[in-house]
């Protein structure tokens, strides 16, 4: 899984831009067999991965067994609907030229570029307001509680990129299942992708993707070392910081324009 | 932090006589030399506050009675001196614990889960009713015995259990303590309670719900892994 979404993601975020992924890019992209296996194999994987650790956030943070089958069950659904649907439109799309049977829902693309505006803007926020809160026990010399641990980070950075990455895969089968029924409108809503407004919560993504993906590895690499790996928990957390800032500045630059 | 000084130290307060509101006090300690935060509660015992309350036994770093969190870390008041502490130097109980008093933590759902895991091994009935029976023989240099007697010097502070996220919010989760009790005992190679003591660690809130943050290894006053006995019992490496 780990080299399917690091292929997807060059491909999207380092070899060219999101905002590019029109839906003729899509069409030329499904022409081939074995991007139309490659991409459902990724959304199969993605999504399980999704829901395991949905499973295991609530059975963190909610304890009354009813609770927690009932919420296990709804993100099952939820899961099975958006396999099922990101597999019919993997497996039957077709190409339809500039226009879809959905293109005169012309209200489309203005709500999903306004959702995510809405998600950019609480992901700013919520990012200012745990600095604000950090800085301001910082300078008054308060304790920060477990914040302390390198591993409270490590962890809480994980869950947080987690929980983001597969948000974000659930709009991203949405608007990708908008390119066979509707490709003008798909095309303006991507296009949407280019708004420097978005670009910080874009590099954010890609973030997330490299820290979560690497994180896993590291907590594997270091259950397979043994005492070994235990003693490195924290040297292994700061390479991996380091990791996913030197693999998110290429994304910036691209962002930002630059082409090498 | 230069000794013979004032040091303020800054206690997290509570009463439940009081009305039970947590709250911030703060003193200007006479720092000696070398003076421990232990020694630093019980000079505000005498000089400034009888009412304080803190918990204490052996003063050397080996009964584990003195955890708590010291600028926002766990650790032994009577090992962590006060010239290595930035100033000001606070001082809050354990966390996940219920509060007595002041620094007083009731240790009882820490211990009760350290009971669930039956942390003693079972020896073999015949081995002390026959007195010819051969006893277990480990040899030297057994690589299970050396890890087994690293974790057998855990003196049960509490410290790795206040530290544990997974514990604040999964009451039921066992804690670092109590499954590095589990799996020295388990990895003793005369105990004999073997799958009963591994179906206890493997069911909800046992070593599966541990998610390897780590802050137990880094916490521990005395140098005990509990992560690696948690990644031990998960791999069943006591299975025998």
């Amino acid at each position: 899984m780990v080299v399917l979404v690091f292929t997807h993601l060059f491909v999207t975020h380092y070899a060219s831009l999101p905002s590019a992924a029109t839906a003729a890019f899509v069409d030329a992209r499904w022409a081939a067999a074995g991007w139309r296996a490659f991409d459902w194999t990724l959304l199969l994987l993605a999504l399980t991965h999704g829901v395991v650790g949905v499973h295991a956030m609530v059975r963190d943070v909610v304890g009354r067994p009813v609770s927690r089958a009932a919420l296990d069950v709804g993100a099952g659904a939820v899961t099975a609907a958006f396999v099922g649907l990101g597999t019919a439109v993997i497996l039957t799309a077709t190409p339809t030229g500039d226009r879809g049977p959905l293109s005169s829902y012309t209200w489309i693309p203005p709500v999903l570029t306004a959702g995510l505006v809405v998600i950019a803007t609480a992901a700013y926020l919520g990012v200012l307001a745990a600095g604000a809160a950090l800085g301001v026990r910082l300078a008054r010399r308060v304790p920060i509680g477990r914040w302390n641990y390198p591993g409270q980070w490590a962890f809480a950075l994980n869950r947080t990129a987690g929980a983001g990455v597969l948000g974000f895969l659930l709009v991203h089968v949405l608007d990708v299942a908008l390119s066979p029924f509707a490709p003008d409108l798909y095309d303006r809503t991507v296009a949407a992708y280019a708004m420097p407004y978005l670009i910080p919560m874009e590099v954010g993504l890609v973030a997330a993707v490299v820290y979560h993906a690497f994180d896993g590895l590291r907590l594997m690499l270091l259950e397979a070392l043994d005492r070994r790996g235990t003693r490195m928990t924290v040297p292994s957390f700061v390479a991996l910081v380091l990791l996913t800032i030197s693999l998110s500045l290429p994304a910036l630059a691209v962002l930002l324009g630059w082409r090498p | 932090m230069p000794a013979g000084r004032k040091v303020s130290i800054r206690v997290r307060r509570f009463d439940p006589a009081a009305g039970g509101r947590r709250s911030w006090a703060a003193y200007d300690v006479d720092a000696g030399p070398m003076m421990s935060v232990l020694d630093a509660l019980f000079w505000i015992l005498e000089h400034q506050d009888p009412t304080l309350a803190f918990r204490y036994s052996c003063r050397a770093g080996m009964c584990g009675s003195c955890a708590m969190v010291i600028n926002g870390r766990e650790g032994l008041a009577c090992a962590q001196r006060l010239e290595h502490l930035r100033a000001p130097v606070s001082v809050e109980p354990l966390r996940s614990l219920p509060v007595i008093k002041d620094l007083l933590v009731d240790l009882r759902p820490f211990f009760d889960k350290y009971r669930a895991v039956d942390p003693f091994y079972v020896g073999h009935a015949a081995a002390v009713l026959d007195p010819a029976s051969e006893p277990a023989v480990v040899p030297r240099g057994d690589a299970t015995r050396e890890i087994v007697d690293r974790q057998i010097d855990c003196i049960a502070c509490g410290a790795c259990y206040s530290a544990c996220p997974v514990v604040s919010i999964v009451p039921e989760f066992l804690g670092p303590a109590a499954l590095n009790r589990a799996y020295a005992v388990a990895a003793d190679a005369r105990d004999t309670a073997g799958l009963e003591r591994l179906r206890r660690v493997t069911a909800d809130g046992g070593v599966f719900a541990c998610h390897s943050v780590g802050n137990c290894v880094t916490v521990c006053p005395v140098g005990v892994n509990p992560l690696l006995s948690i990644q031990l019992l998960r791999k069943g490496a006591v299975h025998r």
